[in-house]
């Protein structure tokens, strides 16, 4: 579904990414880490059309996002880590909005809202401008607007950052059941312990390099060998 | 005051790692700002010494009249100043995030204020500054002021009377928003907008221009008698006259006649900066609090408010994703008070001018005149336009805000959400230059070719403003800056400004043989064709195609670079 071949990005004469490869399969749930400024905002910001590469390609469902971005485009959900939403809409609204850049008909977005609402539990806030919203509840209605278009795959930079529990499970629960319905899930995250929770396979990235790029089972087959936890695996990994 | 500093310290090291990243494109466009506004200025400065030497040696109005004019003008850009300074200060002190962080931390509020006002003081004043100190070096010039009297009046006189401007903002502000507790912010804008108008009105009709040429006219040939006993008696008490009272004093070499104007002037201005300081002081950290609990209130009133035409899940007759950005749009734009409030102010304003031109009866038989008079009223209306789309198309691409990433990464080519906006724009603004070439040109010139003429060049003018506007207001997006206001009087937009400027001064150029010859003809011949009009079309069009092709290049490539 999500495939990067060679992708380098150069900034001046500093590289953020530097020829990594991924290949992430329909349905998987992929967590990518790596330590802050290792490099993975700008690679989803290349996988959004948000970067342009200064090498290699990548491909969503086939399509490759230079060549193809409106195609590419269509067939992903993107939700930032700091997912600004406008002050001036409603919850509702922007759900409506963000439906309508994808083409999807009014009368579609209304039902498919219903059901949002009611996964996201957003109901009591969802006709209030969004200025009001705390930060779990910016970060639900966004993902529940990403979602709006029945998207084959997400992509997702820090879901749980600043989430209480309540919101942090309702959204793990989201995203756990997009893959059993065989959306494909790719997710930035320093949480080791979501990973740990939700993830099918990870990738490590370091410098801008790829160090890591197995299964969850892998990673833990390192971790009897050398470290007890994840979370001192990664560290030693990253160091 | 080490707080004070301390905090300014950091504030210009910030600004100076801004200006001086070494990205070639920033260079690119800081080396464009320098030279666009020099030129500025420097055109100014040579467009004052002409309208002087017209005035003065070809119009022969007289000095008492010309100084009238440049009181009439210093007025206005006064209270504009004023104005502004209330909308912006509006932003930088009540909902400015800088002002939220400051706030938590061990500052006093006093200080937090001062540090505010100034930063806005200045952040604002750029381009009156530059309008004002060609003025002062154009009258100084033509009238022999030695050299040290130039710095010394711009410095001296002109920055304080823009900080005049500033502290009856600051204290109109604070008081406004001090009593917002009692009065809603609704009516409190209402009032302040009404002021505004009447106040502008009340001015020009007193010191109407065409009744300040009749007085004049009675002394003729005394011409330069100094008939200051004509004056309204307001007129002594406001600012504006002792600038160029102090002005017309030092060009007859009186120095104590021009300190006494300059002495009122720097008196009213310590004593309006002390109360602005102890207004400050008493009232800043109050209103803050009163503002950010307006606020709080406000948008939980307007739940469910919208539906119908804006429902963004309706039917439209364009494309989806282009319905949904201009709805979005509209929806976003009444909802926020300081956007509608101003256009309501702007609209106002443009029925105020209709009004008044409606009513004008001027007739020159002189082929030359009836050029500069078309002209000068092709120039007004074009410079309404391209006020109003300074202050609401510039900021359209920044108002996207940091939200762009939803834009970007949704399968929708930039190009639609540049035309969306560009047409809608364009519209709206075609529609208000069509009625503002139908007054002026029906209730003076009476010629159905003229006005025809000036509907298609007024239509391609505004077409082409806005895409200067879009497109540089993409180029120098500030799109973490949440208030529109603040996006329209930043540097971007000042260059902006100037280069529409610049093209309009191109495009009167353009036009001022053929419309020469269009009223010899007519006036001296009695020969009204519309053939004329091919060659200054034509040449319109291509002018207008150029600009408007750089700049959506432009507008469009800075949408695609990394965000």
């Amino acid at each position: 579904m999500i495939v990067l071949n060679n992708v380098t990005k150069k900034f001046g004469s500093t590289s953020a990414v530097s020829n990594i490869s991924l290949f992430v399969k329909k349905g998987e749930f992929f967590g990518f880490l790596g330590p802050n400024g290792a490099g993975k905002t700008t690679t989803i910001k290349m996988m959004t059309g948000m970067f342009t590469p200064t090498s290699g390609t990548i491909e969503i469902g086939g399509y490759n996002i230079l060549k193809k971005p409106l195609r590419a485009k269509s067939i992903i959900g993107y939700v930032p880590d700091h997912p600004f939403l406008y002050d001036k809409l409603t919850g509702r609204e922007f759900i409506a909005f963000v439906g309508g850049l994808y083409n999807i008909p009014g009368k579609t977005i209304k039902e498919r809202t219903g059901q949002i609402i009611e996964s996201f539990e957003i109901g009591e806030w969802v006709d209030r401008l969004t200025e009001e919203y705390s930060q779990g509840m910016r970060q639900r209605v966004s993902l529940a607007a990403a979602l709006v278009h029945e998207p084959q795959a997400i992509i997702i930079d820090e879901p749980l950052v600043g989430l209480d529990p309540r919101s942090a499970k309702i959204v793990k629960d989201v995203l756990k059941s997009l893959t059993n319905r065989g959306i494909t899930v790719f997710m930035s995250t320093h949480s080791l312990h979501i990973v740990e929770e939700l993830c099918d396979r990870i990738a490590i990235i370091k410098e801008g390099a790829i160090i890591f790029n197995d299964t969850l089972k892998k990673l833990g087959s390192l971790r009897d060998r050398t470290e007890n936890t994840f979370e001192s695996v990664f560290i030693k990994l990253t160091k | 005051m080490q707080q004070i500093l301390y905090i300014l310290k950091y504030k210009i090291l910030s600004g100076i790692k801004v200006k001086l990243e070494y990205r070639w494109n920033i260079m690119l466009k800081n080396l464009a700002s320098v030279i666009i506004f020099t030129g500025f200025t420097i055109v100014s400065f040579l467009f004052v010494i002409k309208l002087i030497t017209y005035f003065l040696e070809e119009l022969n109005v007289g000095i008492y009249v010309l100084n009238r004019f440049f009181t009439i003008y210093l007025f206005i850009l006064f209270t504009t100043f004023c104005f502004a300074n209330i909308l912006v200060l509006y932003a930088t002190l009540f909902k400015s995030p800088e002002v939220r962080f400051l706030i938590t931390h061990p500052i006093s509020f006093f200080k937090i204020y001062i540090i505010k006002f100034f930063d806005n003081f200045f952040y604002t004043s750029a381009t009156f500054f530059l309008i004002g100190a060609a003025i002062i070096a154009g009258y100084g010039t033509y009238f022999g002021f030695s050299w040290y009297m130039y710095p010394l009046l711009i410095f001296g006189i002109f920055i304080p009377y823009m900080l005049l401007a500033a502290c009856i903002a600051a204290i109109i502000l604070l008081l406004g928003v001090r009593i917002t507790e009692f009065i809603s912010i609704r009516n409190i804008t209402a009032i302040l907008i009404t002021a505004y108008v009447g106040g502008v009105v009340l001015f020009i009709w007193s010191v109407s221009p065409m009744t300040l040429i009749n007085r004049a006219l009675i002394e003729y040939p005394f011409i330069d008698n100094y008939i200051t006993g004509f004056d309204p008696w307001f007129l002594k008490y406001l600012p504006g006259y002792w600038i160029t009272e102090m002005m017309y004093w030092l060009a007859q070499k009186h120095h104590l006649k021009a300190l006494f104007y300059g002495g009122q002037l720097l008196v009213s201005v310590g004593i309006l900066f002390s109360i602005t300081v102890v207004i400050g002081r008493r009232y800043f950290y109050s209103s803050w609090l009163v503002s950010m609990q307006v606020r709080e209130i406000v948008p939980s009133a307007r739940r469910n408010s919208t539906f119908g035409i804006f429902d963004l899940n309706g039917s439209s007759v364009l494309p989806r994703p282009v319905s949904v950005l201009i709805k979005r749009d509209v929806l976003r734009f009444f909802r926020d008070t300081v956007q509608w409030t101003h256009m309501t102010l702007i609209f106002l304003l443009i029925a105020v001018f209709i009004f008044n031109v409606a009513k004008l009866e001027i007739t020159f038989l002189d082929p030359f005149l009836m050029t500069v008079l078309y002209l000068v009223f092709f120039l007004f209306n074009t410079l309404i336009i391209a006020g109003i789309t300074l202050r609401f198309v510039y900021p359209m691409m920044s108002m996207e805000g940091e939200a762009l990433w939803l834009i970007r990464s949704a399968p929708f080519r930039m190009q639609w959400i540049y035309l969306s906006k560009g047409t809608v724009a364009g519209l709206s603004l075609t529609g208000v230059a069509m009625l503002l070439a139908y007054v002026t040109v029906s209730a003076v010139f009476s010629q159905t070719s003229l006005l025809w003429f000036t509907f298609i060049t007024q239509f391609l003018t505004v077409l082409t403003i806005v895409g200067i506007n879009l497109g540089l207001g993409s180029c120098f997006a500030q799109y973490n800056e949440k208030n529109s206001v603040r996006v329209a009087s930043s540097q971007g937009a000042s260059l902006t400004f100037l280069i529409v400027i610049v093209y309009l001064l191109i495009s009167v150029s353009l036009y001022v043989p053929f419309i020469t010859g269009y009223f010899e003809r007519l006036l001296v011949f009695s020969v009204n064709t519309v053939t004329w009009m091919t060659t200054p079309l034509l040449l319109s069009m291509t002018l207008s195609a150029f600009v408007l092709g750089i700049s959506t290049t432009l507008g469009l490539k800075a949408l695609r670079d990394d965000v």
